[in-house]
């Protein structure tokens, strides 16, 4: 949802530019993973299980006896791959139907009751009830939690097309007998980059966040592959005996979301403002 | 006020009759015979035949939909494969537990996010407000169950000061000493939407303030505390209560992940439950029930906003 | 005729991320009792930082007070502490502002707006204040006031909006009414209506007024005296019909050639080349050396004396002629 964007941020450059080392670094993480983690993911050593944070393991074992600091590094391949999926879908198709409907009234009206409608579903619900549809798994997740951001993306990109169509410049290239397709690539679409890459954070954040809470379900990605939220789900039960289990599977989602939105915000500020008012909705201007 | 009242509910009923129609699709959507998949994989195959019928499946669509509907309005959501009961009742059961847990976040959110706001608008750029607000863009961020496993190791299972799952009615034994079981689930789930009332609340007094009516209040002569409640936090509020919203959906889909870490019997942990169960029929009333009181409540917010901001009622 | 305000050498120092800079140097303006003064300048002239200064409004983190003494009654409003400010804030000193569209509170009714000033400053009961507010909305010739009590600012039109500042700022029946350019975003007509309403009350009250203007048409009709300031310092002050009569000062020369008709405003005139420096610009000179018709060296290099025209009009330049006083 966009309540990042409701809440105006603070700080800025300093932050933003913090929140982007953070994200260089998981980057790089998910890339080497093979290389920088310590050990292998899913080898199991039963004469290590539970132990704490030591110099052999960082980050302490799992049940399995299992590399935490190992997990928590793969863990980033997916987090990664889910995040890059769910803004692809969200943006490709939020584009598509925000531009069409900007374009052509009549699909407008159509296609904005149809949103208005998926976002009568708090946001995890909607998600929950596409799992239930589509099963569980990877992919479905991506798909599932790409849809729900896909309506919020959607109404942001339809109400700054109408905004840029309704500009003087455009009935000026209409007059000039611009034909449709040219407005949308010349004069819609290059305007709604900064935007959307507003949008495009947010929507990362909130799908780590969204794909945790699926995970930690054991409605999301399968158990056998290390995702945060995976982690976090299994070893629930371990919490009394071995807490830094947990402590860093969460620390890295929170991380990852957290540095993300500071990016979102700083890149919101910085918008035009005409521009920002699709992020607030009725509560600014 | 009557018109507005008019056309938000105008607006209310068409978005509650289509969410419904989805989620009478959805279940149809699902692989398989639509009336096996209600009825589970232990449905003999003379009930899923009286169901086949009962649903109508021979039918058009649009009919089956109205059928469905009529049904749901007199209350019947069908039978849970799992409980063999009906889905009403153990909705029914479970909106005690969902409601109070509500309830007690929200008492949270606006006790403790709100006069917080305020103290960080109020002592802007200090080291205080640096932190407060460091420190609640970053709970924003940070997964509920997350923080209420931790909640459950530190009060339950080390100080021993509170309990670590489930919760007892308190119409039953124990009376209200068992809202101490909600506790720590709904301060899990206040965390991250505290965090953004505090957000919000500090960015709208800072943008109240400069406001021309604010320097009248301020001429008065009146206390520069009276200023900041009647003048700048009373308009701050109305941009905070749209935000309810967006705050609301956010609980909601948060509430679902927090039954389930803390063992509450509520609707939330029940969807996640029938879908690990594919007991369908609850899901679909689960699911039905949550949208219904979600919308029912921004309504209810949106008839809030336009009694506290006078300029809505002519718009 | 007493006088009631007095500034003395006032200067008000801006914050900016550029470092400080003066805003307003060295005025000295006087108010008697029962008079009404035209503070008149362009925009930036620093005349409206001045109101907020005898108000106690200044935003203190951007603009605070860097010298100088303000006297309301004798007492000098500097030294006094936040608590003491508030009691003659509204109540002897009242202040109406520009913007009537959003000077008043949104989502309050007119009639809580006007008994939140008296029960500010006078132990009345609710009841009583509500009366009160009544006759006020009356007094500024705002029909049916006792429903008019009711609305909310949303309700009334602007010129109506600023008759409620109007009775807000006297509610207390203040001593002196600081009116900062009460009619610049108010419809022509309905100017002339608001300025025949704060003469008369003016009048009525026996109530001193700071008009602060950048219209000299408006000043004619309002003030007995007037004060012309350029870029933070004083050019010209006097009495109404001497400074129209026979200006002294190259730039109220410039302003009074330049009015064609009697409202026509200082932002349109383009007829004093040069534009204001930027206060930042410190002159050990005269500030309107640039744009001056008949600048010399002097005037380049040394701070202007103040002149006496006559007994009732003072000049701050070199080239003015007539008696300096010390």
């Amino acid at each position: 949802m966009t309540t990042y964007a409701t809440a105006t941020g603070f700080g800025g450059q300093k932050l933003a530019f913090a929140g982007l080392l953070i994200i260089a670094t998981l980057a790089v993480c998910a890339l080497f993973a093979p290389w920088l983690a310590p050990a292998d993911p899913i080898a199991i050593d039963p004469l290590v299980r539970l132990s704490p944070p030591s110099a052999a393991h960082w980050f302490g074992t799992d049940h399995f006896g299992r590399d935490t600091l190992s997990r928590v590094i793969h863990g980033s391949r997916m987090a990664a791959f889910i995040g890059i999926g769910v803004v692809a879908i969200a943006l490709g198709g939020g584009i598509t139907f925000g531009v069409l409907s900007a374009v052509f009234p009549r699909l407008g009206m159509l296609l904005m009751r149809i949103v208005d409608v998926m976002m009568a579903f708090p946001a995890l619900l909607l998600a929950l009830a596409l799992i239930v549809v589509l099963g569980r798994g990877v992919e479905n997740s991506i798909l599932a939690i790409g849809v729900v951001y896909m309506t919020t993306t959607a109404r942001i990109v339809y109400g700054v097309s109408l905004r840029l169509k309704s500009e003087v410049w455009v009935d000026a290239a209409l007059a000039m007998g611009a034909r449709t397709p040219r407005i949308v690539f010349r004069h819609i679409l290059p305007n709604l980059v900064s935007p959307l890459f507003v949008q495009a954070s947010f929507v990362f954040a909130f799908a780590q966040l969204q794909a945790a809470s699926l995970d930690f379900l054991g409605l999301g990605v399968p158990p056998e592959t290390p995702t945060w939220g995976n982690m976090i789900s299994e070893s629930r039960i371990y919490i009394t005996r071995a807490p830094w289990l947990l402590l860093f599977p969460g620390l890295m989602i929170a991380l990852a979301a957290f540095s993300l939105n500071l990016v979102g915000d700083a890149a919101r500020d910085r918008l035009d403002p005409r521009l920002q008012a699709a992020f607030g909705g009725r509560s600014r201007s | 006020m009557l018109r507005y009242l008019i056309r938000r509910i105008g607006a209310f009923l068409p978005t509650l009759l289509a969410a419904s129609f989805l989620i009478f699709v959805f279940i149809r959507l699902i692989p398989g015979d639509p009336a096996a998949v209600m009825l589970g994989d232990q449905a003999t195959p003379e009930a899923i035949e009286a169901l086949r019928v009962e649903m109508g499946l021979e039918e058009s669509l649009a009919v089956q939909y109205l059928r469905w509907l009529s049904d749901v309005v007199r209350g019947d959501l069908g039978d849970s494969i799992f409980f063999q009961v009906p889905v009403l009742e153990l909705i029914v059961d479970g909106l005690e537990t969902s409601v109070l847990l509500a309830l007690m976040t929200m008492v949270w959110i606006v006790g403790f996010g709100l006069p917080v706001g305020m103290v960080a608008a109020a002592r802007r750029g200090s080291w205080l407000d640096q932190s407060l607000s460091g420190m609640s863009m970053f709970l924003a961020s940070v997964p509920t169950f997350w923080v209420g496993l931790y909640l459950i190791l530190i009060f339950a299972a080390i100080l021993g000061w509170l309990p670590s799952s489930g919760y007892p009615s308190i119409f039953g034994e124990g009376g209200l000493a068992n809202l101490r079981y909600l506790l720590l689930p709904s301060i899990a789930l206040a965390a991250p939407n505290a965090a953004l009332i505090i957000r919000l609340t500090r960015a709208s007094m800072l943008d109240v303030y400069r406001e021309d009516y604010v320097r009248t209040a301020r001429a008065k002569g009146i206390h520069p505390l009276r200023v900041i409640v009647r003048h700048v936090f009373r308009n701050a509020l109305l941009t905070v209560v749209s935000a309810f919203g967006f705050t609301l959906a956010a609980l909601i889909s948060e509430a679902v992940v927090t039954e389930t870490v803390f063992s509450l019997p509520g609707v939330g942990r029940m969807v996640v439950q029938s879908i690990l169960r594919r007991d369908y029929p609850v899901i679909q009333g689960t699911i039905l029930m949550i949208v219904l009181l979600y919308l029912a409540i921004n309504l209810a917010v949106d008839i809030l906003y336009a009694w506290l901001d006078p300029r809505v009622k002519l718009r | 005729m007493n006088t009631l305000l007095s500034v003395r050498d006032l200067e008000l120092v801006g914050h900016t991320a550029s470092g400080p800079r003066t805003l307003v140097d060295g005025l000295s303006i006087a108010v008697s009792e029962g008079e009404s003064l035209a503070l008149v300048g362009e925009s930036g002239s620093g005349k409206s930082i001045t109101a907020l200064a005898i108000m106690g409004l200044l935003p203190e983190a951007e603009v605070t007070v860097g010298g100088g003494r303000i006297e309301f009654s004798g007492e000098s409003l500097l030294d006094l502490s936040a608590l003491e400010r508030r009691r003659i804030a509204g109540n002897r000193i009242a202040m109406i502002f520009q913007e009537p569209m959003t000077s008043l509170n949104p989502v309050m009714r007119i009639g809580d707006q006007i008994v939140e000033m008296i029960r500010a400053h006078e132990r009345v009961s609710l009841r009583a204040a509500m009366a009160r507010a009544a006759e006020l909305l009356a007094d500024v010739r705002i029909p049916e006031p006792a429903m008019r009590l009711r609305a909310y600012p949303h309700q009334l039109s602007g010129g109506q909006r600023q008759r409620v500042m109007i009775a807000i700022a006297l509610a207390c029946r203040p001593k002196l009414l600081i009116a900062d350019e009460p009619t610049t975003a108010l419809d022509v007509t309905v100017q002339a209506q608001i300025l025949a309403l704060l003469r008369d009350l003016q009048q009525e009250l026996a109530m001193a007024m700071l008009f602060i203007t950048h219209d000299l048409g408006v000043v004619a009709n309002i003030a007995d005296r007037v004060a012309i300031m350029y870029c933070g310092q004083l050019a010209e002050t006097g009495s109404v019909k001497e400074v129209f009569r026979t200006p002294s000062h190259p730039y109220t020369r410039g302003l009074l050639h330049c009015v064609p008709n009697a409202s026509a405003e200082l932002d349109e005139l383009v007829a004093i080349p040069g534009q204001l420096p930027s206060a930042s610009e410190s002159l050990a000179a005269c500030r309107f050396a640039p744009r001056c018709p008949l600048a010399d060296t002097i005037c380049h290099r040394t701070p202007p004396p103040t002149v006496a025209v006559s007994a009732v009009h003072f000049c701050h330049c070199h080239h003015a002629g007539g008696v300096a006083v010390p």
